[in-house]
């Protein structure tokens, strides 16, 4: 840039901003760290101290473990462990689906999203939220799991299936969590054991005969956390591949171009800006918003006292807009530089497993869905699109009309 | 609580858990590299990077390492030869690069032969 030269860094809003923003409202507090009555639990909207609530697990608890129903729910899953387990089993999840892992299914991840888009477009209409989003991550974790997705009786029980547990997820994870003897755990449970059904004589066959796939890595590397490996372990270690926070962003990053023709424009013209398009939605939209943790002692943090057993909802989208940390924070800029580390992938011990797969699958469907259209846009006339969801907040339903 | 680069990373510096780590507070010596322990966030995303598994957590250390423990931390309180000031925290590494020096520990330690 010569010296001198003025460059007009300012971009017009993304449509999005206003209505995102206004899902925010009942979190806001007039402190960063504040009590909420109706909540019986602090709030923690700065980024600093939600970054310390998440890095420091010694203080500040995360309580899956304790509630009814997570054993049966999770089995012995990462966040079930704690402690050492828990570094052991983390680092071997890292191990098998970091960057390489991530790089090595991007081809495929390309095919399988060109795929979809391409059936979807020769429809010239989607609900882009179930058809797309939410199907794409699913068709790519069995894929590099070795689950045959051509195999429509594996698809057809898997699909429906993980959406009732998914459920179950939702209402174990918010909150208090859920009593199993409620019909969300109940047909959570049933899903399960529909699911476990299909899956297991598959996670059995890989342990007899190993390919090149994740359940047979799962096979090879758990004996080296737990000795007494078995496949229910492998099983619980799957779920994330087919069901994870990836499609609520998709669903996000969807409906954000169906709301923005000119960024799909510049996204068309040059797709190398897809993955800030997707770093831009992580910290935006942040699809896993309300994090829960318990005070194990009493702490200070951001001006207040919180006391050992106090329970704790970390809002992670408003630390993502902390205005030292971001220029402009409220503002969606797909082109943005990214100087810090959001919180959309957690922090400290909890820090996601599976980001670098989730960037790749996410990438990859946007990249697909935008070569495969010249221009998407909202139908007017269907059903108009919700943000919900208190833990995983997304947008659906995204009646689409897709142009070739 | 932090994460801690031991022995096997000396004559190694392979760097791959540099690039993991996401609030960058791993810092490179001269024949070692170095964990800022305020900074470490305990994500462990280090640990799997590192071919040499070099890398504990500060609970997990061999007992033969746990000199490592003091000795990454001296790395940012004490001052360096060549240095007129610690390093203290300085909130991420690239900035600063290279720092070329070590610890008197790192320093002294053999030459190790390192994998290809």
């Amino acid at each position: 840039m010569a010296t001198g030269e003025i460059v007009d860094t300012h971009r017009a809003h993304s449509p999005i901003e206003a209505e995102v923003g206004a899902t925010f409202g009942q979190w806001l507090g007039d402190r960063s760290v504040y009590w909420s009555n109706p909540r019986h639990a602090w709030i923690v909207t700065g980024y600093p101290e939600c970054a310390r609530i998440l890095e420091e697990s010694d203080n500040f608890w995360r309580d899956i473990p304790q509630r009814e129903g997570a054993h049966e729910f999770w089995g012995r899953h990462l966040l079930i462990l704690e402690g050492r387990d828990h570094r052991r089993m983390h680092a071997v999840h890292m191990q098998l689906t970091g960057e390489a892992f991530a790089e090595g299914i991007r081809e495929k991840a390309r095919e399988i999203a060109r795929g979809v888009s391409s059936r979807l477009v020769r429809q010239g209409r989607a609900e882009l939220a179930a058809d797309y989003a939410d199907t794409v991550p699913f068709l790519i974790g069995c894929d590099f799991l070795g689950l045959n997705a051509a195999d429509a009786a594996l698809t057809e029980t898997l699909l429906p299936q993980m959406k009732i547990r998914a459920k179950w997820k939702e209402a174990l994870h918010s909150g208090d969590g859920i009593p199993l003897n409620t019909k969300i755990a109940q047909d959570g449970q049933a899903a399960l054991k529909t699911m476990a059904a299909v899956l297991l004589p598959i996670i059995r066959d890989r342990r007899e005969d190993p390919r090149e796939d994740l359940i047979s890595a799962i096979w090879r590397k758990g004996p080296t956390i737990f000795p007494d490996w078995n496949e229910h372990d492998v099983l619980s270690t799957i779920w994330s591949s087919l069901d994870n926070e990836t499609k609520p962003l998709l669903r996000g990053l969807s409906y954000t171009l169906c709301r923005d023709p000119e960024l799909q424009g510049r996204l068309r013209r040059d797709p190398s800006l897809v993955e800030g398009f997707v770093e831009e939605g992580l910290r935006f939209l942040t699809p896993f918003r309300t994090i829960r943790r318990t005070a194990r002692k009493d702490v200070d943090i951001g001006g207040q006292t919180m006391r050992g057993g106090d329970a704790i909802y970390v809002i992670t989208p408003l630390a993502n807009r902390d205005e030292e940390r971001w220029a402009c924070p409220h503002a969606f800029d797909a082109e943005r530089s990214q100087q810090s580390t959001h919180l959309a992938f957690g922090y400290g011990p909890g820090y996601c497993v599976g980001r670098y797969v989730g960037r790749v699958e996410a990438a990859e469907a946007i990249r697909a869905m935008l070569a495969e259209t010249s221009m998407l846009s909202l139908d007017a006339g269907a059903t108009k699109p919700e943000w919900a969801g208190e833990m995983y907040h997304s947008v659906s339903p995204i009646h689409a009309i897709l142009q070739r | 609580m932090a994460y801690v680069i031991t022995e096997a990373c000396i004559d190694c510096v392979h760097r791959s858990c540099v690039k993991e780590c996401p609030v960058d507070c791993i810092y490179e010596g001269a024949r070692a590299l170095y964990i800022q322990p305020d900074e470490c966030i305990n994500c462990g995303a280090c640990v799997p990077a590192c071919p040499e598994e070099a890398i504990y957590y500060e609970d997990d250390l061999p007992d033969s390492s746990l000199p490592y423990l003091e000795d990454n931390a001296n790395f940012f309180t004490q001052t360096l030869p060549g240095r007129s000031a610690p390093l203290n925290s300085p909130g991420a590494a690239a900035p600063l690069g290279r720092i070329g020096v070590d610890t008197p520990l790192v320093a002294s330690h053999p030459a190790r032969e390192v994998k290809a």
